[in-house]
């Protein structure tokens, strides 16, 4: 312990001077001032709406997408296609329809096939092997 | 049997309801209920207040904000055993957010004891030695004077003060034990004169 520090105050000392410090009081009439506040703010919570605390607003609903009310329309035309479409297959003519189509699309993508121009055809080099001198192999 | 309430208006029934009533009641906005619970703890609240802001003279408009925090929204107190601790803490947040703004008002009895004319003065009452440990403890740093305030002036257990300041007990050990260490050094010599002048007082 130091010089100075035997100076200083003991726990017990500090404790007899703390009990020495001040005990203030509330100004008089704080009851009376606190109510009138209170009542203040009950009176303009009462205004805004009778609450203390603020209310959520409710939320907006989002407007309605546009997919969704094109949905019936959307849908009549999907079974009207569909009807339409098995009237066409129930008659016929659409194979008959989609026959002529592939033969046309034979037609343009490959013109020689039009008629038996590949018979007489062989794979190349069949015809040298055929001619090939048997001796001149040994 | 049915428990009965008190009733708004009825002011005297309010006298004995438990504090979890009160809160109940005062969320309903019942205004005298309220008025109870301020009737039983604004004196605790204005020392906290007092003792944080150094005796400014704003002490009694802080304390008022406090209850107010609490009127705006009294179901936030879960348990009625925690309303004091809540109170305190608040009215504590309430001064170091207004007080750190602007500097606080030096108490007038710090200028006047603290200048060297105690040991010349006979007889020095025990109203000033009370001025020159205020003056004292306005020295300390926020946190240590808000622990020794709770623990010493207002007899919270460390626990209870822990609580409230938020913090763990060895925590509060540590800034209680600093502030006392603090309070020795920042009263020097002149704390043996004073405890010698309040012991002269009491023979």
């Amino acid at each position: 312990m130091t010089d100075g520090e035997k100076n200083f105050l003991s726990e017990f000392e500090l404790n007899k001077l703390l009990a020495a410090a001040g005990k203030p009081e509330p100004l008089r009439g704080f009851e009376q001032r606190m109510a009138q506040r209170i009542a203040a703010a009950a009176s303009v919570s009462t205004a805004v709406g009778g609450n203390n605390v603020i209310a959520f607003r409710p939320r907006v609903s989002a407007p309605v997408a546009p997919s969704r009310r094109l949905r019936l329309p959307f849908a009549a035309a999907m079974a009207a296609s569909l009807v339409i479409g098995l009237w066409l297959g129930g008659s016929g003519q659409v194979s008959n329809i989609l026959d002529q189509a592939s033969e046309t699309a034979m037609l343009i993508t490959n013109p020689d096939s039009a008629g038996d121009s590949n018979i007489g055809f062989a794979p190349a080099g069949l015809e040298e092997l055929g001619n090939a001198d048997m001796d001149s192999l040994s | 049997m049915a428990i009965r309430t008190p009733e708004a208006g009825t002011g005297p029934d309010w006298k004995g309801a438990a504090d979890d009533v009160l809160l109940a009641a005062s969320a309903r906005h019942e205004q005298m209920a309220f008025a109870e619970l301020v009737s039983r703890y604004h004196r605790d609240v204005f020392r906290v207040v007092w003792r944080l802001s150094n005796g400014h003279a704003e002490a009694d408009d802080v304390t008022q904000e406090a209850f107010m925090r609490l009127w705006a929204n009294p179901a936030q107190i879960r348990e009625a055993k925690a309303l004091k601790g809540w109170l305190m803490r608040v009215a504590a947040n309430l001064v170091m957010d207004r007080f750190r703004r602007k500097p606080m008002e030096e108490l007038e009895a710090a200028d006047e004891v603290a200048d060297g004319a105690l040991g010349a003065e006979a007889h020095v009452d025990r109203a000033r030695v009370g001025k020159e440990i205020d003056a004292a403890i306005a020295s300390l740093p926020e946190r240590q004077k808000l622990a020794l305030t709770l623990v010493h002036f207002e007899q919270m257990t460390n626990i209870a003060a822990a609580a409230t300041m938020e913090i763990s007990v060895d925590a509060l050990e540590s800034l209680l034990s600093r502030a006392r260490r603090g309070l020795k050094e920042e009263l020097g010599e002149r704390g043996k004169l004073l405890l010698a002048a309040l012991e002269t007082e009491h023979d």
